[in-house]
């Protein structure tokens, strides 16, 4: 299973009542200045900023939402995990190793 | 050789330059005051000038690249007391402070241009480029004149900080219209016209905190604009209409 790194230099801020990701210069050049994320996507990342998995999150999700339905939402939570990754605001870390690029 | 190192105050706070070039000062008026000793916050290093010199058209001098990049550095030190440079035109109207802000050539002086010229008397100008925006304890947000004040230097750099009343993106476009923002559709605008680029989380948390005062103190609209006599009254129309609510 992999587990997940939140990029050093992304913070995660709240606006308004909307969530933010906003990144330092130093990782500009990898990742987007400024990405609003809705509440369970700013929940998600709380999870990962500990290193989670995605068995981690969807046992996180399930405490803290009461699932109504695991497969969707394990669906949602995969194509987070994509679109984060595409965005690099997060590194995947195998056991024992890391992709980690910085 | 002799230090140059200058004091110059923003929004009430002082920032110690050494300049890298003896005209650069210039640009500063009597807002630079020499100090005595070798402490300074800001210096625009002869690669940090390089570097910024690729970024801005080919026939600015040294010396006004210098002086235009010293206002990120000096973003760093004073978003410490809750103040950052902002791109925009700000101007005086009714005793309260106004925001136009888009990208470079995109018409903010032309509509206080307009504005003066339709309705004489009614504004003045704050600053032209880049005013400083204070987040104060009450929550309030004040605006203040720098001494950027654009292509055009058309500013008063000892205007009373005001309180803000309001800000306007300005987009070109065929048709002149004008609509209310959220906060999650202004968010990603003001936030990338700040004069800042954060190096810590401090600094990402001060200008996060900054624009969330920003956001509930003044109402943001979105002008699609023509640039012509007609976008200048609906803008006033509409800001005379919401000056009372925020988002």
């Amino acid at each position: 299973m992999i587990r997940y790194k939140t990029r050093h230099g992304v913070i995660l801020t709240s606006i308004c009542g909307e969530y933010v990701l906003v990144s330092a210069r130093s990782v500009q050049n990898l990742c987007p200045y400024v990405t609003e994320l809705n509440e369970t996507s700013a929940f998600l990342w709380r999870q990962l900023t500990s290193g989670a998995d995605l068995d981690d999150l969807m046992a996180a999700l399930d405490e803290e939402y009461e699932l109504d339905d695991p497969a969707a939402a394990r669906q949602a939570v995969e194509s987070f995990l994509r679109q984060m990754l595409e965005l690099n605001y997060l590194l995947p870390v195998e056991q024992g190793g890391t992709h980690e690029e910085e | 050789m002799r230090e140059r190192i200058f004091q110059i105050e923003f929004a009430g706070h002082a920032v110690r330059c050494r300049f890298l070039l003896p005209t650069t000062r210039l640009h500063f008026g009597t807002l630079a005051r020499p100090v005595e000793g070798n402490e300074y916050d800001v210096y625009v290093t002869p690669e940090r000038l390089a570097k910024a010199r690729e970024t801005m058209p080919a026939d600015y001098s040294n010396n006004y690249v210098e002086y235009r990049t010293l206002t990120e550095l000096s973003s760093h030190v004073l978003i410490r007391f809750g103040c950052c440079f902002f791109h925009a035109v700000s101007f005086c109207w009714r005793e309260r402070a106004w925001l136009l802000t888009a990208p470079s050539g995109t018409g903010k002086t032309t509509q206080f241009l307009n504005w003066q010229r339709l309705h004489p008397g009614e504004i003045t100008m704050i600053c032209g480029d880049m005013p400083v925006l204070e987040q104060r304890d009450d929550g309030t947000v004040w605006v203040h004149p720098s001494p950027w004040n654009g292509k055009e230097d058309l500013g008063d750099r000892n205007h009373p900080p005001m309180p803000l009343a309001g800000i306007v993106l300005l987009k070109r476009g065929p048709e002149n219209a004008i609509s209310r923002l959220s906060a999650a559709d202004a968010i990603p605008t003001l936030f990338s016209q700040f004069i800042l680029l954060p190096d810590t989380a401090d600094e990402i948390l001060g200008l996060a905190s900054l624009t969330d005062a920003v956001l509930r103190t003044a109402p943001v609209w979105e002008l699609t604009n023509r640039g012509d006599d007609a976008s200048t009254e609906l803008l006033r129309q509409t800001l005379e209409g919401g000056s009372h609510d925020s988002i």
